[in-house]
């Protein structure tokens, strides 16, 4: 992708070396992983995805007969809507992250080394709990008679509790916070990466700081802000614990309603759809945002034109 | 103050007419125990090249940085056209500074980052156009304008950094070691390269490096730092047939520097003693007295050998120790009694002698550099 085009140009002849010489020679080294991976996820989505072109019957899958029907289920008002929440509540965090995690990753790039990886560490502190934990902290705090509600009521802030429980809001702060750190490393390396020597070389020829910033950082960190957002987006998309138990089944998230679906209903072939459908629909939305970036590069350089 | 005043005018160069375009008065600037900038003063004149050399951590970049207001100076002024600019944020200061890595936008085409001094500055889109094309022209890069920075030369990137800096039309531009990332051709290259930009443009130029040949071959003036001082500043004759101090002849790469003791007047001259046995006659330096402290230098290129030092009347009988063929020139080191010598000799047809022979080696008293040893400070 634009990546390596762009900001982070220098470590290709690396990997273009290792391509030809060791790479060869060291590919079995992958030989494990490559085994989990197609035991352990591959092999079960071609089930998933052999499943949902069968019809479900009292008895089970019925797999003489060949169908379409599971996926034209999902243009139903209510599936259509859940992937419309979905893809909604993901793009609303993979946005609010990216803006409030530029500002943190360029602080902690400006601090001193020490001080940096005491940063680093608090930021990713929040993957270190698990999903679960953080999910019914953050319900302590939200629900109705929570720490939240609380303190406005004390403060004469609001009348009424804030219903922010089982809303879109509860999965969008959850997330917001549990995948923070997807979109701070990858900026956080992008910008101490940075020569100072270039926003000097700005400041130099007249640019005030925020003319340095939009010229010259947020350019050459963009390829690096998308790559973060990009992983954001689609752990947001596959998250499952968080939405469960912040929006629980009145805010129904694409992996919720699959999981009623395959262990509720017991209906394989449909779960089935709803999974290969939320993939493909990932899949499609980060090849789009691929070639936007690619598109807005050319224009960047086209400029000059 | 009365002799701060004093100092300040002897920086002044004679060729100065108005006010010098830089002023640098009593320039301070510690990193921790170490001095970059140890009061330092410096003038550089309307359309003038003034090179600072020094060796690596004399602090002659961080002088350059307080110019351009990357570092602020613990104290002292630094006077740009008149106006003490000191305070004054970086955008806010007309220098134009050349990197040493070039510091070129990665992300902009070659035009835009020529363009990108004129768009901070708000040039009205035709003059824009207009100015860059005509600062490529100047480098000769026109005709890679579209380009990213990655795909050209090294010596490419320089000219873009130089087009960079000189569309702005600055009052002052500033060289951090340019061409330190160039190998030796194109860096010869671009040293007359600059020299041409410069003088066309007429504008006021600072290079800072620790290349004697390039500070030589560029500067108007040069200026020889030594931890945070200026040790003597002059033209580059002046610099390397006068240096005033020994650190000053050690650094712009005299060879043939003597320890000696003052033994008496001989004629219009001096009997020196060398360390190591022997004695030459230099010429008369005002205050001496027998036994006074001083260094002599003998300049390596001033030395003739075999039948032309016959007929010096300062010569001695050597023994060639190491012979070094370097084309055009042999470099000769040689002995006499104990004390070494580095001979220049240009190649004759007949071939330069081997190491091991005995020759004559001869010099005018006048080609004797000897300094009082007490002697210390700038020129």
């Amino acid at each position: 992708m634009s990546l390596a085009r762009l900001g982070i140009a220098r470590a290709a002849p690396a990997r273009r070396a290792g391509r030809n010489g060791a790479g060869r020679s060291l590919a079995w080294l992958v030989a494990p992983l490559a085994l989990v991976m197609l035991g352990g996820y591959l092999a079960p989505l071609a089930q998933s995805l052999f499943g949902s072109l069968h019809p479900n019957t009292p008895a089970g899958i019925d797999t003489a007969r060949w169908t379409a029907a599971n996926y034209a289920r999902l243009a139903d008002p209510y599936y259509a809507g859940v992937f419309l929440r979905t893809l909604r509540v993901s793009l609303v965090i993979s946005l609010v992250t990216a803006v409030l995690a530029y500002p943190v990753a360029l602080y902690i790039s400006r601090l001193r080394p020490r001080a940096q990886a005491v940063m680093l560490l608090v930021y990713m502190a929040p993957w270190l709990v698990n999903v679960v934990v953080k999910a019914f902290g953050w319900s302590l705090l939200l629900r109705s008679n929570g720490v939240l509600n609380e303190v406005l009521l004390r403060l004469g802030l609001i009348d009424a509790p804030l219903h922010i429980m089982f809303t879109e809001l509860a999965i969008i702060i959850g997330l917001v916070h549990g995948h923070f750190m997807f979109v701070l490393l990858p900026l956080w390396v992008a910008l101490s990466g940075l020569d100072p020597n270039l926003r000097w070389a700005a400041g130099n020829l007249g640019a005030r700081p925020a003319q340095i910033f939009w010229r010259v950082t947020l350019p050459l960190t963009l390829p690096a802000l998308l790559a973060g957002a990009i992983i954001n987006f689609t752990m947001n998309m596959a998250a499952f614990a968080t939405p469960a138990i912040l929006g629980g089944s009145r805010v129904r998230v694409v992996s919720y309603v699959a999981y009623e679906v395959n262990l509720v209903e017991l209906n394989w072939p449909f779960g089935g759809a709803l999974a290969v459908a939320l993939l493909g629909i990932t899949l499609i939305l980060i090849a789009l945002a691929q070639r936007l970036a690619r598109a807005g590069g050319r224009a960047a350089t086209a400029e000059a034109a | 103050m009365a002799v701060a005043e004093a100092d300040r005018s002897a920086v002044r160069p004679a060729g100065i007419r108005a006010a010098p375009v830089l002023e640098l008065r009593g320039l301070v600037k510690r990193y921790g125990s170490v001095v970059a900038a140890a009061g330092l003063d410096l003038a550089v004149g309307d359309g003038e090249f003034v090179a600072l050399l020094g060796p690596s951590g004399c602090g002659k970049t961080t002088v350059l940085r307080c110019i351009a207001g990357i570092v602020e100076p613990e104290a002292g002024e630094v006077v740009l056209a008149g106006e003490n600019i000191c305070g004054k944020p970086i955008y806010a200061r007309d220098t134009a500074l050349v990197f040493q890595n070039y510091a070129l936008f990665p992300h902009l085409s070659v035009f835009e980052n020529v363009a990108f001094g004129l768009r901070m500055r708000r040039v009205p889109k035709p003059e824009l156009r207009a100015r860059v094309a005509e600062a490529l022209d100047l480098v000769r890069l026109s005709a890679l304008e579209k380009r990213l920075p990655g795909a050209l030369s090294g010596g490419q990137q320089q000219r873009v950094a130089l087009a960079r800096a000189l569309v702005v039309r600055p009052a002052l531009l500033l060289l951090d070691e340019p061409l330190s990332n160039l190998d030796a051709r194109l860096r010869e290259e671009m040293r007359g390269e600059i020299r041409r930009l410069q003088r066309t443009l007429g504008v006021a130029a600072i290079l800072v490096t620790h290349d004697i040949e390039e500070a030589f071959s560029v500067a108007d003036r040069i200026a020889v730092m030594r931890e945070g001082r200026i040790e003597q500043m002059g033209a580059p004759a002046e610099i390397y047939g006068a240096p005033a101090t020994r650190f000053v002849a050690d650094f712009v790469g005299h060879a043939n520097i003597f320890d000696a003791t003052v033994r008496g007047a001989a004629g219009r001259g001096v009997r020196l003693g060398i360390e190591g046995g022997i004695e030459i006659e230099a010429p008369m330096a005002p205050g001496w007295r027998a036994g006074d402290r001083a260094w002599a230098i003998i300049p390596p290129e001033r030395i003739r050998l075999g039948a032309a030092a016959l007929e010096l009347d300062q010569r001695f009988e050597a023994e060639i120790k190491e012979v070094t063929y370097l084309g055009g020139t042999s470099r000769i080191a040689l002995r006499v009694g104990a004390v070494p010598f580095m001979v220049a000799s240009q190649n004759a047809a007949t071939g330069a002698p081997g190491a091991g022979e005995r020759v004559m080696i001869g010099w005018e008293r006048d080609d004797v550099i000897a300094r009082s040893a007490a002697e210390r400070g700038g020129g």
